[in-house]
């Protein structure tokens, strides 16, 4: 019987609508959230730039000789890999994890020793149900960055590239170009390329350069300590881009699927209203049909 | 006049201070460092302590405790990293006690020397709130 139709469209329409809700109330806990990470990304540029000022500054001109500049022949490569701990983003953890494996899966095949450090329960889940060694996770960051948690992956980092259990440390996450638009990269973390920071000064430059600077302490001790707050502060900053990315993705993901179940209710709504009326319109034949009949 | 000069404070989570001053001082590792205007050019690596800068001839000082970091002069701009800046009028000076106390007692009771040299950190940062506030008031 048509009636029956009406009712389970009745339910179905009540059900979508639930979960628009959720992921329309998603979207604005996400929308919130990407806010406040942009913000804290923006308000952290401007230290992360004076401390990369002062860095290609030093290594045009210290004597560069740091453990964190150590390059050695790499038998064992450790991937640092950030995502997010939940799911509903879009295809932002799957891009990640996708570049990851391939990467890691290269590495792998060159016959060297590769191991994944998981930022991100997404990240540990994935590796490690396909078989790959996880050499330490973190699924607790709840996608907001802080200096503490910088800190600690920066120095989880650190220490295993210091005592030589891996010769090198490359990070993939996704970089953040737009609020529609991010980007999975990989890139190399430790060591500390002095290229990177400098645009190849030598030591001829050095008399040329018109600021000579006073140091205090002297530039080898500035170096040291000035090195490892270096690379803490850029562990932070791709921790903060890789979670503004997430919120992001979450943000338009949801906003799509919110604008998804809203065209499925009008759809379904239409179609209930079609049939409710098929229904009247037989009943109401029915009873023509039966009065007629008299 | 005394010629001026600026100061930028940052910190990784914002920048906490951006103006002009005709003196500073800044705590460095080996002793206090005081900037005037057309200081050498320095790279300085900065204690936690207590900043000073005095802003105008009429004797307006602003104070500030900031945390380890990076200081750099030239071409009259002095940039200031640091991973903690408080500015004194914020400071919470019954806390800033309370942590001085319990940063002594640590110090006191720690085994380690890494544990130590935490809580003599620790110390001297409480010492340099507790100075900026003071010196604010």
């Amino acid at each position: 019987m048509a009636g029956a139709g009406v009712k389970v469209l009745n339910t179905r329409i009540r059900s979508v609508k639930s979960t628009q809700q959720i992921t329309k109330a998603m979207k604005m806990v996400a929308a919130a959230k990407l806010a406040r990470s942009q913000g804290k990304m923006l308000a952290a540029r401007p230290y992360s730039q004076k401390l990369t000022e002062l860095m290609t500054e030093l290594a045009g001109k210290a004597e560069i000789a740091h453990p964190l500049f150590d390059v050695r022949p790499v038998k064992s490569r450790l991937y640092l890999v950030i995502t997010s701990d939940k799911g509903l983003c879009g295809s932002y953890n799957m891009n990640v994890l996708k570049l990851a494996q391939k990467t890691v899966d290269a590495s792998i095949a060159e016959g060297i020793e590769t191991q994944v450090y998981a930022v991100g329960r997404k990240v540990a889940e994935f590796f490690g149900k396909r078989g790959y060694t996880v050499f330490d996770k973190h699924t607790d960051f709840g996608g907001e960055a802080n200096s503490e948690r910088g800190n600690l992956v920066g120095n989880t980092a650190v220490g295993a590239f210091v005592d030589a259990t891996f010769d090198e440390v490359r990070v993939v996450y996704a970089s953040f170009i737009s609020t529609m638009t991010q980007q999975p990269v990989d890139q190399a973390l430790l060591p500390i390329a002095p290229d990177a920071m400098s645009s190849g000064e030598t030591e001829e430059d050095e008399k040329d350069s018109n600021l000579e600077y006073i140091w205090e302490p002297s530039q080898e001790e500035m170096f040291a300590t000035l090195l490892p707050l270096y690379l803490k502060n850029r562990v932070f900053m791709t921790l903060s881009e890789a979670f503004t990315s997430e919120h992001a993705a979450r943000m338009t993901s949801m906003s799509a699927a919110t604008e998804n179940a809203g065209e499925m209710i009008d759809a379904l709504t239409l179609q209930r209203n079609r049939e409710r009326q098929a229904t009247i319109t037989s009943e109401l034949l029915d009873i023509v049909g039966g009065a007629n009949a008299l | 006049m005394a010629k001026s000069f600026k100061v930028v404070i940052v910190t990784p989570d914002k920048t906490a201070y951006e103006g002009d001053a005709i003196s500073a001082t800044i705590p460095g590792m080996a002793g206090y460092i005081g900037v005037w205007a057309n200081h050498a050019p320095l790279v300085g690596a900065v204690a936690p302590g207590m900043v000073g800068l005095k802003i105008d001839e009429a004797g307006s000082e602003k104070y500030f405790s900031v945390g380890t970091g990076f200081v750099e002069i030239s071409d009259n701009v002095v940039n200031l990293m640091t991973d903690t800046c408080e500015i004194g009028e914020e400071i919470d000076v019954v806390r800033a006690e309370e942590a001085l106390e319990r940063a002594r007692q640590r110090l006191v009771s720690m085994e380690t020397e890494l544990d130590r040299e935490r809580a003599r950190l620790a110390v001297s940062r409480a010492q340099a709130r507790i100075n900026a506030e003071k010196h604010t008031h």
